[in-house]
């Protein structure tokens, strides 16, 4: 007999979001999980490292076709699962239980736009809003993005984080010890590790045009890797046209995972398999074809037309 | 809502009214307190009425009619001229070729020589009564076009260049009649359009804070405004025409929806839900209209993130800080301008990273100022503070950082949603108080 939560993974496959109540439950044992996670979680390789989602489910659904289905392969998401697309909610949701179905066969680590205040600009508490006509799950989730770790590594070696680097850590060790249950700071060691963005042109530290986090340039990775003993940063938070972008002696790595990124960028995805030596092989996949998408839901209008 | 034939005429504002030396407007809105505080200038009152007067102007009339017979004034024609020679400048000005990066640079090129030139450019549209407005019209006109540190346009852009047109109107280089706001919007707006529409494609500018697929355009507001005012009386025409493509380029509203049409793969449901709802359950022209009047006041002129970066001051009126919201007398001379400050910070940080989010507590004078070696300290560093929906959690022993010890206590402060959102709380801000 399939549990009620498989019921809800098998459901949640095929697009069909969850109650309210199912979601205010899943959302409490999630955090019952993740409370328990690092800052910067262990994680052993094998395991496929992706990129930012941002509500693009069906093209999620393609991504695992490629790299296979969890708990068959381990899963490393470094955030961005909601936000522009049409799917946030389906696709946070679907990672989430996957989270707690099988929480030693996929890692999620925040993202900048796992926060209440970039949800509310770009999308996120909108879809709430208009699917479910409360903004109580957004509320769940927003509970649930506090207690996202804010980093993983993999054997010791690859160190992947959503954004970059920031100027106020120095060693792995400083993340360990950020106090993470929270919003994500306006400035600080944990928003720059959210929103942070490497720059081949630069040397050292430079302000970031987005108002939050800092670019770092080859100097600063290479000092970063070499003082912490680690061969690689993985890390998302920007579109790469080929899916992934390689960066710094390939000491930086930047992965994406949402192909034609807000329907019209015409970009491929990736995602980074790691396998038991961490060789890395990138596998490159497309968006998925319009025919296997649901029919349209009669909303009604917002109610300014009313 | 003020009567639709009865709108009264946009003041006229005589330069030697203004208080002199004349102050550049600058970006003036940095908190949910200075909206509202906008909200009842006189500055925010006149665009309230320009953007009626050209909405009334436009209803019945498709795009490109008679414009064979119906000559407009030199003052449309030359702006059109000056919109067609920055359009060239994109054929002078090639994208670079940056591999595996989204908005190009190539953008920031065009916005230096605009910015070199946009004095010139403004004196040579301008007779000569006018010449000393060009550093009010300034500020509006390049804003106009996107950011050219983010690579990025959205409303807010389209803001500005409707308040360059409604500052010419008070000054009278363009006139309040019906016929000529009507070629501002038929004439000047849709060639300004067009030339964004290029900018757009040529650089691949990104959507400035879009709320995604539930926002109504990554880009735009105004033609869907100004597009549904054409067609509202139509005796046939339905909103639901435009889900039946390809749609005759006869009205704005069109036009930007057959945009979407070419840019987008993927169904209209998703990537554009908020005109597939207008348009499937909308019944008249009418109601989108009104409808867009209110949504462009709360999503577009009541969204700090957006107006933020508009400037104010000078033709429009900031009267906040001289405390004479109360006065009536239009020409007061005291009441018009804040605080003087002419510099305008420069527009350029270094080389950056595209294709992105930016953070919405970042103001324009963060983004701008701040020199790379000020570490720290830059930006604001409040952060709003979770709510509790879900019940307190227990620590587990076993937890790992001891450090996040503190945060799960239920008695963590409890605060208010920030008022950024696009969820459609309470009635919208009317405009049209015009008494």
């Amino acid at each position: 007999m399939p549990s009620d939560l498989d019921k809800q993974i098998e459901q949640l496959k095929r697009c069909e979001p969850l109650s309210e109540g199912q979601v205010k439950e899943l959302c409490l044992k999630a955090r019952e999980i993740l409370i328990e996670e690092g800052n910067v979680q262990y994680v052993d390789a094998p395991v496929t490292i992706c990129g930012d989602i941002h509500g693009q489910f069906f093209d999620l659904l393609e991504l695992f076709k490629m790299g296979g289905f969890c708990p068959d392969t381990n899963y490393l998401f470094m955030g961005d699962f909601v936000d522009r697309g049409f799917y946030s909610v389906e696709t946070f949701l679907l990672l989430l239980a996957f989270k707690v179905r099988y929480p030693d066969r996929i890692t999620l680590i925040r993202g900048n736009h796992e926060s209440r205040q970039i949800t509310q600009v770009y999308g996120f508490f909108d879809e709430c809003q208009r699917k479910y006509g409360t903004p109580n799950v957004w509320r769940y989730c927003c509970e649930v993005f506090d207690y996202l770790a804010l980093a993983a590594i993999v054997d010791g070696r690859v160190l992947c984080v959503h954004g970059g680097l920031s100027p106020n850590i120095t060693s792995i060790d400083q993340i360990r010890v950020i106090d993470r249950k929270q919003e994500v700071p306006h400035d600080g060691p944990m928003c720059d590790l959210l929103w942070s963005d490497p720059d081949g042109d630069l040397i050292g530290w430079g302000l970031s045009p987005r108002g939050a986090g800092f670019l770092f340039g080859a100097d600063i990775v290479k000092m970063f890797t070499h003082s912490n003993d680690i061969d690689l940063i993985a890390r998302a938070h920007q579109l790469a046209m080929e899916g992934y972008k390689l960066m710094f002696d390939r000491k930086l790595v930047t992965v994406w995972s949402a192909p034609n990124y807000c329907y019209r960028c015409g970009n491929v995805a990736s995602i980074l398999e790691l396998n038991d030596e961490l060789q890395q092989e990138y596998k490159v996949f497309q968006h998925a074809p319009t025919d296997t998408r649901s029919i349209p839901v009669k909303r009604p209008a917002p109610e300014y037309f009313l | 809502m003020a009567g639709e034939r009865s709108l009264p005429p946009l003041p006229h504002i005589l330069l030697s009214s203004l208080p002199h030396p004349l102050v550049p407007p600058r970006p003036q809105i940095k908190s949910e307190d200075d909206v509202h505080a906008w909200h009842r200038t006189r500055g925010y009152h006149n665009y309230g009425l320009f953007l009626r007067r050209l909405n009334e102007s436009v209803v019945g009339h498709d795009l490109g009619e008679d414009s064979e017979s119906e000559g407009h004034s030199e003052a449309v024609d030359r702006t059109i001229t000056m919109l067609a020679l920055l359009e060239s400048w994109v054929d002078d000005i090639p994208p670079r070729p940056t591999p595996q990066r989204f908005g190009n640079l190539a953008f920031r090129d065009w916005g230096k020589r605009l910015e070199e030139q946009a004095e010139t450019i403004l004196q040579n549209l301008l007779p000569p009564d006018l010449q000393d407005t060009v550093p009010l019209l300034t500020p509006y006109f390049l804003t106009s076009f996107g950011s050219f540190t983010r690579i990025d346009y959205g409303s807010g852009h389209e803001l500005s260049f409707a308040l360059f047109m409604m500052c010419l109107t008070l000054l009278r280089f363009f006139q309040p009649t019906p016929r000529e706001e009507r070629h501002l919007v038929l004439r000047v707006f849709e060639r300004y359009l067009r030339v964004i529409f290029k900018l757009q494609d040529v650089y691949k500018l990104e959507p400035a804070g879009s709320h995604g697929v539930w926002g109504l355009d990554d880009f735009h507001f105004l033609p869907y405004l100004w597009g549904s005012a054409q067609v509202r009386d139509h005796p046939t025409l339905q909103p639901s025409s435009v889900l039946r493509p390809p749609l005759p380029p006869t009205n704005l509203y069109n036009i930007a929806i057959s945009r979407i049409f070419t840019t987008k793969y993927g169904p209209f449901h998703e990537h554009s839900s908020q005109l597939h709802s207008i348009a499937s359950s909308v019944p008249h022209w009418r109601k989108v209209n009104q409808g867009m009047i209110k949504m462009y006041e709360a999503e577009v002129l009541a969204k700090r993130v957006v107006v933020q970066h508009v400037p104010m001051g000078g033709l429009l009126e900031w009267d906040v800080e001289a405390g004479s919201v109360t006065a009536t007398a239009r020409e007061n001379e005291n009441g018009a301008v804040g605080v003087a400050r002419t510099s305008r910070p420069n527009a350029h940080t270094g080389s950056a990273p595209l294709g992105s989010t930016q953070a919405p507590w970042a103001t324009s004078s963060t983004l701008h100022t701040a020199a790379p070696g000020l570490l720290g300290g830059l930006r604001h560093t409040s952060s709003p503070a979770p709510l509790n929906a879900l019940p307190p959690l227990r620590m587990s022993h076993r937890a790992g950082n001891r450090a996040n010890a503190g945060i799960v206590q239920p008695g963590f402060p409890n605060s208010t949603i920030p008022n950024a959102s696009g969820a459609k709380m309470g009635p919208p801000p009317d405009l049209s108080h015009s008494k």
